[in-house]
């Protein structure tokens, strides 16, 4: 009889299965392990990683690491992916000073116009004329209000306000006249004073009407037709908003830049051309009509070109090959919304533009798994073999879970490619690998949230939400309450928090809604588009139907609503398919490290 | 007495009410209406009761030291936050957070 390890390097965990077997060629699965990979997959790093998975594994039985007779160790997918966003549209920069914020409490309601005075020059009004006030924070609310009403009475028409600290309401409740006030004006100094401008208050309850409207824009500073189509990102970003200011910047101030989106070359046995305009869906009908892809280029100078150059560099130097001989075989390409920044926008405006994210598959050489596989001898003195296809050792590993038959296709959801086999009665397995995975959901949950911030795209990702309602409850994302003995942090009231061990406050300004919202779809253009796409790639004759079960392994099989809306978009095809349970006791893990062991015995 | 408006109940020693303008301005400006009434003891303490008598449940309890706020769930004398009364900003805040426990919105810092 003889111990046999089967070792799964993944990206992030490094499992092992041990079994054990006998003379007769029967196996039997003892136990398994999981430990964090130790430095980059395919490098000696991974060595650390592994020695303490085994510990893992063989201390569940009671054995030592001398007890091993031989380790396999997976072959690694020789690809690799990575992920780049940038707007479609044509890109217009235009200079001009606008503020759209929503303090939570403007004062008084209104559309004013009128010329930009600060308030300690308000002696210098003109009658007939109408003006807008700038209040620093150093000018107290009372004194404001109190001169602000002496002016009024005296004739002068004060038709706005703009104030720096948050007393919009306290201004307001001081006036004899109600004049829209917007306050919280962080860099109040910036604001260029004795020009015209615009100040909108909406009634509670409601969103501005004139500024978030081009027109309306227009209206008020007489614009051209041109300046009108320049306006509108100011419009678009002051849209939602309950109160805005808008300033018209001296003629030729107004600069304009146009970046074109460009096309994309699909170079394979035909060659296709795509506009990059015409969004995602053209996008991959283009790409699924071409077969056999053999390279896939942006138009130079364009914002396709420049991303598609992107994610080149990034394999290049991951893969230390040559930049010319870098080839992309697979792209994904997502719609989705990036924020861009307003020129001229004084608290850091951004409105959101029609984007495109793609994920893109590069083939590499073979991940150096020889080198992994020589180190682990030295340390281990045990027999250590590069073993299996890992396509075909997560096929046989999936085909322990209780339930499946043959013909089985697997869907491996990891975190840089989406990967798909599928396993016939011969024994025979066919699979293909896709890009965009994981890493591309958290990088459009960052961008369509306005995160800046991948970690917590990450966990936006993994967890479910809450609201915390009060000091003693949280309402989840489910409608469910959840009470707490002791009172919360008050740092996390009224906030909208992540449900992972410890509560995690999200203090970015969206709701829980809108989270929900954009996770789940996420999570539904990437896994949902790809593995109908792998699939259909797989699939005997190209039909879904021809697999009568899938089952989901990886780490994505993990996340939480992930595996139930592939299953309820694959019965559409009358598909079983659900989360793997790799020998009945391991959920979707183990699926290769299981696969290494089982086919120890055809070596 | 309990309050019969929705109001944030405040409670200052005889002492102390050269305070209130900015807290009272802090809750004004989330238009939140409030109550005061003079009385004797530790801001602790007064927020605590006050926060009884409150019928939005939410108190100000204020002495020549401290401004804290409390909701009547807390434990007494275990107020939700302590300001120092030294500092105008932080008055101002204190009234202003009290305002927003009220409205459910989360807090400033």
């Amino acid at each position: 009889m003889k111990i046999v390890a089967g070792v799964d390097i993944g990206n992030s965990t490094t499992e092992v299965c041990i079994a054990s077997a006998s003379d007769n060629k029967e196996i039997y699965v003892l136990s398994s392990g999981l430990s964090m990979t130790t430095g980059i997959k395919g490098t000696i790093k991974n060595v650390e990683g592994i020695i303490n998975a085994l510990k893992v594994a063989m201390n569940k039985i009671g054995k030592d690491l001398l007890d091993i007779d031989t380790v396999r160790i997976n072959e690694a997918a020789p690809v690799i992916g990575d992920t780049a966003m940038e707007t479609i549209t044509e890109t217009i920069i235009t200079e001009s000073t606008m503020i759209g914020h929503n303090p939570s409490t403007p004062g008084g309601t209104g559309l004013g116009i009128g010329e930009l005075i600060r308030i300690d020059k308000l002696d210098k009004m003109q009658k007939q004329k109408g003006y807008i006030v700038v209040i620093p924070e150093k000018v107290d609310y009372e004194i404001a209000a109190s001169a602000i009403n002496v002016f009024a009475s005296a004739g002068y028409e004060i038709v706005g306000a703009i104030a720096q600290k948050d007393e919009g309401v306290l201004i307001s409740n001081r006036l004899t006249n109600i004049i829209p006030i917007l306050d919280e004006v962080k860099y109040i100094d910036k604001l260029p004073l004795g020009i015209k401008g615009a100040v909108e208050v909406a009634d509670s309850g409601y969103t501005i009407k004139t500024l978030s409207n081009p027109y309306g824009i227009a209206s008020i500073f007489n614009l051209s037709p041109n300046e009108t189509r320049q306006i509108v990102p100011v419009a678009k970003s002051l849209v939602g908003s309950r109160s805005a200011v808008v300033i018209k910047t001296p003629k030729g101030e107004v600069r304009e830049k146009i970046i074109p989106s460009g096309s994309l070359y699909i170079r394979g046995a035909t060659s296709q051309k795509i506009d990059v305009d015409a969004g995602a869906v053209e996008i991959m009908k283009v790409i699924e009509s071409v077969l056999d892809i053999q390279d896939i280029e942006g138009e130079a100078g364009t914002n396709i070109g420049g991303m598609i150059n992107t994610v080149k560099n990034v394999m290049a130097e991951l893969t230390e090959v040559a930049l010319q001989d870098v080839k992309i075989k697979d792209l994904l390409a997502i719609d989705t919304t990036l924020p861009i920044k307003v020129q001229g926008g004084l608290a850091g405006e951004t409105f959101m533009e029609k984007a495109v994210a793609v994920a893109a598959m590069v083939k590499a050489d073979k991940l150096p798994m020889i080198k992994v596989a020589n180190a682990l001898k030295e340390k281990l003195l045990r027999q250590v073999n590069v073993a299996g296809v890992e396509a075909v050792m997560a096929s046989l590993g999936a085909f322990t879970t209780p339930g499946v038959k043959l013909p089985l296709g697997i869907l491996d959801l990891g975190g840089g490619s989406t990967d798909a086999a599928v396993l016939d009665e011969k024994g025979i397995v066919k699979s293909t690998h896709l890009a965009g995975a994981g890493e591309l959901i958290t990088m459009l949950i960052n961008s369509e949230l306005g995160l800046k911030d991948r970690t917590m795209a990450e966990e936006i990702k993994k967890n479910p939400i809450a609201k915390v309602e009060s000091l003693y409850h949280i309402r989840m994302e489910n409608g469910e309450v959840k009470f707490f003995n002791t009172p919360l942090d008050a740092k996390f009231f009224g906030r909208v928090v992540i449900l992972k061990k410890e509560m995690m406050p999200i203090y970015a300004d969206i709701s829980m809604e809108k989270i929900v919202e954009v996770r789940r779809s996420a999570k539904k253009r990437v896994f949902v588009t790809n593995a109908l796409r792998a699939l259909k790639d797989i699939a005997p004759m190209n039909n879904l139907r021809n697999i009568p079960n899938i089952v989901l392994v990886g780490g994505s099989a993990l996340d939480f609503e992930i595996p139930e809306m592939l299953m309820s978009e694959l019965s559409k095809y009358k598909i079983v398919a659900g989360s793997g349970n790799i020998r009945a006791v391991e959920g979707p893990r183990n699926a290769v490290a299981t696969g290494l062991v089982l086919s120890y015995i055809s070596s | 007495m309990e309050t019969i408006r929705p109001v944030i109940k405040i409670l200052v020693t005889s002492g102390s009410e050269s305070f209130l303008k900015e807290v009272l301005a802090g809750i004004e400006e989330e238009s939140v209406l409030y109550e005061v009434e003079t009385r004797d003891g530790g801001a602790r303490e007064l927020a605590t009761i006050a926060a009884s008598l409150s019928l939005l449940e939410t108190g100000i309890g204020i002495d020549e030291e401290f401004t804290c706020i409390t909701i009547c769930k807390l434990p007494k004398n275990e107020p939700l936050q302590i300001y120092s009364c030294l500092d105008n900003d932080k008055l101002r805040l204190a009234g202003c957070n009290a305002a927003r426990i009220v409205k459910g919105i989360p807090l400033k810092y």
